[in-house]
């Protein structure tokens, strides 16, 4: 999902610094969800696409479909806004259940990879709340 | 500054050259200048290459000044990267440059440089840089090997520091004795500087720009093999040349066949062409290629369309499609854990050989060229679950018109039950039975050598089914098989040879359901032996023994020996099998003679000799405590009231009983084959199918019959169903 918004931001944000964040957003999911398929690939796990992956209930669904119509309908600062606090959000409920599945991974690999994503993720969640503050100013 | 005295000696000497600081002080600038430059610019291909952004490092840097936001604050945060780069870089060249000397050797400084950048690699990524620079720390978390090379290049830059010295030493002395202005080093070594930087430049220029070069190379590269290839053709997900070394990578090579694409028939995650550097002592320019991991699948309804393909395999294109790729022959072929799945049908599981490693060296023929065999092999797999095999020899690709091979061969434990479906086509059927063996292979145009030192089969339970089907087809297969076999004795340039072939605890049964009722003939807990086993006379006869139970009871022993003789079958033979409990016969007894038994034991011994077209020896059934009743009281049916025509033998009643009422008779077999050209299976065969199906049988029917008006009166028993082997 974090792609898709990212995608959509490069091309509706306002501003230099929303669309530069967007393309790291892009580049770094990418980047992370080619290791965690190259891994899954190697240790034989099944993975679903990206969409089941992710669900976890219909209301899950309906949310994402709702956010996709704002953003779709937003421009200007109102979907730099919206665009923020949507990856704030996103990345902190990420981090969270990343350090859940932290602590019941039994994989060494697993756990290294997770170790990995966390400051990435961390990074793009500071950067969202930077730009936020700078927007309200 | 050197005076008075000294300028005598310096005047012998000649000129004096000395390091000054700033000399060290420039060198150690250019030094660390050029070691940041290389570290930075493999840094930032990587990341390129990986998809994190040819930027990030520069980002990275600039984090130390702009924290996180540097990755989004633009050029200005690449840029303060950069110099924080360069900076460091200097710093550290400097400090370099002060505990080396103009003298140092290249080689000296080379380790002591790559010592340094690990050093600093160390000191980076576990103290400085997570507490200093935490957003660039983990974005080096996601790439530590190429941050650890990246330090190695840095390292082999600061080893220029003593060549830079060399290059900025101004001070020297004239013949007066007196310091002259500074003058420019000797052009030579300026000249060498230039050319080793050019050189330098040109290396790492070529490294970045072969990275973007990549989509080329993948659409020439597909396109070309699919020229050459016929009947199939590949998809290349990525490519990538290495300019620096001339390394060629594929990455996710498909192969598929054109008539029925899906499944791909081969997919190969990587394949790898390299020079062999080796090689090039030897004034050859060859190449080394591996493929690592390779699957091959191939189902049923894609093989049957290669073996119908008018082309064969082997000319569909694939070395012309192997050598479109890469400019130089392959002198080296690696397979790394490969794998072949042949699915059968839809029930049965696939025929797997799993953990293929394959390498073969010296296909040129570079090496020992006068060998027959120069080039070595060497293989192991794991076949069908369990079982393993080795092959280690040497082979020669060059030799026309095909290549040839010698290797030896080791084979454990193959599960002979993965094979039956496949074998059911010729009306077997396998269950349990292991694979032992090792011998030797040669196979070249000039000869033909198969020579196994031993087989075993363990536990194998072999069923033939003789169908009204299939009975053409089985007749031509046992004629074709006789054909064949004949054809390799005494073959020239053919050399068979099988010295010990051990089956093992295994049973063997043969039902026949062309007649009525269906009956079933079989030995279990057998034991088979055969020894010299040869397509050459001159190797003299092989020797065959088997101990088992026919019918589960009748205690049997077999030997002889037969010879590949030039001149027709030749084989003697020895049969005793002694007290099968007859009623577990019942059904073929109902099947040729149309009665049955309740009680009794049947014991028979023969001796058979066949040679030069003469059949000489015996078959001497014997029954014991025999109860019989009739099957069919009301019919006079089913019973042979005279032997048939043998066909190998010259007597219509050759084999024709005589009237006895005993109930053990000895009955000849002496005569002459009347097609001497038939092949000594074919005749074994027919002698054991006339003496004991057709002349025994109806010698018992009129051994008993006397006594069948006597036992109508007694209740009729029913007779006992043969029981199963037991396995």
């Amino acid at each position: 999902m974090e792609i898709a918004l990212g995608k959509m931001a490069e091309e509706k944000a306002s501003t230099t610094e929303i669309r530069a964040y967007a393309d790291q957003l892009v580049q770094d999911h990418t980047n992370v969800d080619q290791t965690v398929v190259a891994m899954a690939q190697k240790s034989g796990a099944h993975l679903q696409n990206g969409a089941a992956a992710h669900r976890e209930g219909r209301h899950e669904i309906v949310h994402e479909k709702q956010l996709e119509r704002k953003l779709k309908s937003a421009s200007g600062p109102d979907f730099d806004r919206l665009f923020l606090q949507q990856t704030s959000s996103d990345h902190e409920r990420l981090i969270r259940k990343l350090q859940q599945d932290r602590e019941d991974a039994s994989d060494d690999d697993l756990e290294a990879l997770i170790d990995k994503m966390i400051p990435i993720l961390e990074q793009h969640r500071e950067l969202a709340q930077i730009l936020m503050k700078k927007e309200q100013t | 500054m050197v005076e008075g005295s000294d300028a005598a000696n310096l005047q012998a000497n000649g000129a004096v050259y000395r390091a000054s600081p700033g000399a060290r002080f420039a060198a150690g600038i250019a030094a660390g200048m050029v070691g940041g430059i290389l570290m930075m610019g493999f840094m930032m291909t990587y990341a390129s290459v990986t998809g994190a952004g040819v930027t990030m490092p520069l980002k990275a840097l600039g984090a130390l000044v702009y924290g996180v936001e540097s990755l989004i604050a633009g050029p200005t945060a690449m840029l303060v990267g950069a110099l924080v780069q360069l900076g460091f870089s200097m710093v550290l060249g400097i400090l370099f440059a002060l505990f080396v000397s103009r003298g140092t050797s290249t080689i000296v400084a080379l380790f002591a440089g790559i010592a340094v950048g690990i050093a600093i690699w160390a000191a980076m990524d576990l103290f400085v840089l997570p507490f200093t620079n935490p957003t660039m720390a983990a974005r080096i978390a996601l790439m530590p090997l190429a941050y650890f090379i990246a330090h190695l290049l840095y390292g082999a830059g600061l080893a220029m520091t003593p060549a830079f010295i060399r290059t900025f030493t101004k001070e020297r002395l004239n013949y007066g004795g007196e310091r002259v202005a500074e003058t420019r080093p000797i052009r030579k070594h300026r000249l060498l500087l230039w050319i080793g930087g050019i050189f330098a430049a040109l290396i790492v220029a070529l490294f970045v720009a072969s990275f973007f070069l990549d989509g080329m190379i993948r659409a020439r590269t597909q396109a070309a093999m699919n020229q050459k290839l016929k009947g199939y053709h590949v998809a290349l997900a990525r490519a990538h040349l290495q300019l620096v070394g001339g390394l060629l990578t594929l990455n996710g090579l498909k192969i598929i066949q054109q008539a029925h694409p899906h499944p791909a028939v081969a997919d190969v995650p990587m394949m790898r062409f390299h020079i062999e550097w080796k090689e090039l002592l030897s004034r050859r320019v060859v190449a080394d290629v591996l493929l690592s991991h390779p699957q091959v699948h191939i189902d049923q309804t894609q093989l049957v369309s290669e073996k119908n393909d008018r082309v064969p395999l082997k000319q569909k294109g694939w070395q012309d499609a192997l050598e479109a790729v890469y400019p130089f022959k392959v002198n080296r072929f690696t397979i790394d854990e490969g794998d072949v799945v042949y699915i059968q049908d839809a029930v049965n599981p696939p025929l797997h050989l799993a953990k293929l490693n394959f390498t073969t060296d010296n296909i040129r023929n570079i090496h020992a060229p006068n060998n027959v065999y120069p080039s070595k092999v060497h293989a192991n797999l794991v076949i069908f679950g369990t079982g393993r095999a080795t092959i280690d020899g040497h082979a020669n690709y060059l030799e026309e018109p095909f290549p040839g091979a010698r290797t030896r061969f080791t084979i454990e434990n193959v599960p002979l039950s993965a094979l039956d479906p496949e074998i059911r086509q010729i009306n077997l059927a396998v269950s349990g039975g292991r694979l032992f063996g090792s011998g030797l292979v040669e196979y070249s145009p000039k000869v033909t050598r198969i020579q196994v030192d031993n087989v075993t089969i363990e536990r194998v339970v072999v069923r033939y089914v003789h169908a009204p089907a299939t009975q053409q087809a089985e007749a031509q297969r046992v004629k074709a098989t006789g054909k064949q076999i004949e054809k390799q004795n005494n073959r020239p340039a053919v050399d068979i040879e099988l010295r010990e072939f051990d089956i093992t605890h295994s049973s063997f049964s043969y039902t026949d359901k062309t007649k009525d009722p269906n009956y079933r003939l079989f030995f279990n807990d057998t034991d088979i032996a055969l020894k010299n086993l040869s397509n050459h006379q001159q190797q003299g006869p092989a020797d065959l023994t088997l101990h088992g139970k026919f019918m589960g009871s009748g205690d049997t022993t077999v030997s002889g020996d037969f010879l590949a003789s030039q001149h027709g079958p030749a084989f003697n033979m020895k049969v005793a099998i002694q007290n099968t409990d007859l009623p577990s016969m019942n059904d073929i007894l109902r099947a040729y003679g149309r009665f049955d038994v309740a009680a009794g034991q049947f014991s028979v011994f023969s001796e058979v000799s066949i040679k030069d077209g003469d059949m000489n020896g015996y078959v001497k059934p014997m029954f014991a405590n025999l109860e019989v009743y009739n099957y069919q009281k009301d019919k006079n049916t089913g019973v042979l009231h005279q032997a048939k025509e043998l066909v190998i033998g010259g007597a219509s009643h050759l084999f024709k009983n005589s009237s006895t009422q005993q109930v053990a008779t000895k009955i000849d077999l002496t005569g002459k084959l009347t097609s001497p050209g038939v092949s000594t299976w074919q005749a074994i065969m027919q002698v054991l199918h006339n003496a004991f199906i057709e002349a025994i049988l109806p010698g018992l029917d009129r051994a008993v019959r006397p006594n069948a008006a006597t036992d109508t009166n007694r209740p009729a028993h029913r007779a006992r169903s043969v029981p199963p082997p037991s396995t």
